[in-house]
């Protein structure tokens, strides 16, 4: 079942990537090393790995947010959204002071669209998002779930092809979850976006990924890849989903002991 | 083997009965204690019979009741009043003109911040007060439109000495440079990393985030520095050197035994420090509403 993902045209491309951190009394913590790694066009990868094990700062690179030590990224900028990696993170993913509308314009505000322009696309996200009776309210008035959607719809605002995700669903109810999973599922497919998304729950990554990278180690680096080649929607109690569930789990509670 | 959970609500919600005490807690101060006081003190200087010690209620009342009235050729309570309350807004006004610039540019510039802290932390301890001596040797009794040559007299300005000002601004300056540089420097790095993603550059970073994520403590050191200067005012016109506003003339009756006009003055002085904090509490929180309720 191996495809070669690399010869599609690939939007992230991580050659031999290593990235160390260095704590303040002075000790040097390698975070990742020699992580080589490719996301192809329209794919849904998710990095999956137990807590501590690099899966962030991984997106961190890939999002410019942090430069490695060594190795190269090539991450290929797309229309629109002038090089700019959305990111919806798992806390923190919405400015307090501002109105769910006004942050989903956040990003349309900062290329210097008119005022019109921005209320006029942060309505139509908001609706496809299933916010649009909040979007005069502030975040500390949504539920958890609410707030990611708003997220969501913040960094749809800006036009990318690729979307970064870290633990976006962590902090919510199974429910919730679910929820929002299949939000992102149809999201994805309706824009044919491309989504790097972290989480360290087996059953999110097989419901929403083509693509399973399983991160270990410390320093961490993607030590297994599984193509979910389950037919969407997925069934959670399909003797394929639930074979594959417990495969990952040995995999995963292996690196633990 | 069998668990019976069984949770029912009281009559009324919890909440519902929490909101009935809490609003009589709120006006139990106003309709219990105040009025008790008053009772106490309205007898309690019947019996003393000493007015010039603890004149009656009803005659620092009466005093009150004529806000306009002039008092030893000194002014009224009100004049004296305002030429106070003009001192501070002015004094205050220059405060955070120069303190809140200065507090954005000290939390998001190091350099900045390394070079100024040191003398803002040994200057700020020092009493406002302990100022006056100075800026009477310097300024004289000079008023702020003689020093810009501006005539004024016989307008209300014609009673802001410019050494008065120095003070106040002085005071007011520390609280409101230091909470908007705490403000600056505590902005949460999620923030900038979540602006970062959207886009945005240096100058809309610290226009977007920076400044409305500072706002909370901007509002809590103009809170601080205002409440300040009305302290400093009063303290400052007790002194030699002053010969108009509520703090003299409460200084000035209080030389001729009219312990009702002092005792009038002290509820005035009270009264608008009390509403100055209030106004500055309730005016601003339609602006930090989010403020403390992160997630």
């Amino acid at each position: 079942m191996e495809k070669n993902s690399d010869m599609i045209e690939p939007v992230v491309v991580l050659r031999d990537v290593s990235k160390i951190f260095r704590s303040e009394s002075g000790v040097e913590v390698k975070a990742i090393e020699a992580v080589n790694m490719t996301v192809a066009a329209g794919e849904f990868v998710a990095i999956l790995g137990p807590t501590g094990c690099g899966k962030t700062t991984v997106l961190n690179l890939v999002a410019g947010l942090d430069a490695p030590d060594s190795g190269s990224i090539m991450v290929r900028k797309t229309n629109g959204s002038n090089g700019v990696i959305p990111y919806v993170f798992q806390h923190y993913t919405l400015f307090p002071w501002r109105t769910v509308l006004a942050n989903v314009s956040f990003g349309m505000q900062m290329s210097g669209m008119s005022k019109r322009d921005c209320k006029k696309k942060a309505f139509s996200l908001l609706d496809q998002v299933g916010l649009g009776a909040s979007a005069n309210a502030y975040p500390h008035e949504l539920s958890g779930g609410m707030r990611q959607r708003a997220a969501i719809a913040q960094s749809l605002a800006l036009d990318s092809q690729l979307l970064v995700m870290d633990e976006p669903f962590g902090s919510l109810d199974d429910h919730t979850r679910h929820e929002m999973g299949e939000l992102l599922s149809e999201i994805w497919s309706h824009l044919q976006m491309t989504i790097l998304f972290v989480t360290h729950n087996i059953d999110e990554a097989l419901m929403l990924a083509d693509r399973v990278i399983l991160f270990k180690g410390h320093p961490g680096k993607p030590e297994e890849e599984f193509y979910i080649e389950i037919p969407r929607p997925r069934d959670r109690l399909s003797t394929q989903f639930t074979a594959l569930h417990v495969e990952l789990r040995k995999l995963m509670s292996n690196e633990c002991a | 083997m069998t668990f019976h959970c069984c949770i029912m609500p009281k009559n009324g919600s919890p909440n519902e009965h929490r909101k009935l005490s809490e609003s009589w807690h709120q006006v139990a101060g106003w309709v219990l204690v105040i009025p008790l006081l008053i009772v106490l003190w309205e007898t309690g200087a019947y019996l003393l019979n000493q007015p010039w010690i603890l004149p009656r209620f009803s005659l620092v009342a009466r005093q009150l009741m004529h806000p306009f009235q002039d008092l030893y050729a000194s002014g009224s309570l009100a004049s004296n009043t305002l030429v106070s309350f003009v001192r501070v807004l002015i004094g205050f006004l220059l405060a955070a003109i120069f303190g809140i610039p200065l507090g954005l540019l000290m939390g998001s510039t190091r350099a900045v911040r390394g070079l100024l802290e040191p003398i803002i932390e040994l200057l700020r301890p020092l009493c406002p007060i302990a100022w006056i001596p100075f800026a009477l040797a310097v300024f004289k009794l000079q008023t702020l439109p003689q020093v810009f040559g501006i005539r004024a007299s016989g307008t209300i300005l014609d009673q802001v000495q410019t050494g008065m000002v120095f003070v106040l601004s002085f005071g007011a300056f520390f609280p409101i440079v230091v909470n908007t540089l705490d403000g600056v420097s505590g902005v949460r790095r999620n923030y900038l990393m979540l602006a970062k993603t959207l886009g945005a550059s240096r100058r809309q970073t610290f226009l977007h985030v920076y400044l409305p994520a500072a706002l909370p403590m901007i509002l809590t050191g103009l809170r601080q520095g205002i409440g300040l200067c009305w302290f400093v005012i009063i303290a400052a016109e007790m002194l030699p050197g002053a010969n108009s506003g509520i703090g003299y003339l409460l200084m000035y009756a209080a030389d001729q035994s009219g312990m009702n006009v002092v005792i009038a003055s002290m509820i005035i002085i009270a009264t608008i420090g009390a509403l100055l904090n209030t106004l500055m509490v309730h005016g601003t929180k339609r602006l930090i509403g989010w403020y403390g309720k992160e997630f």
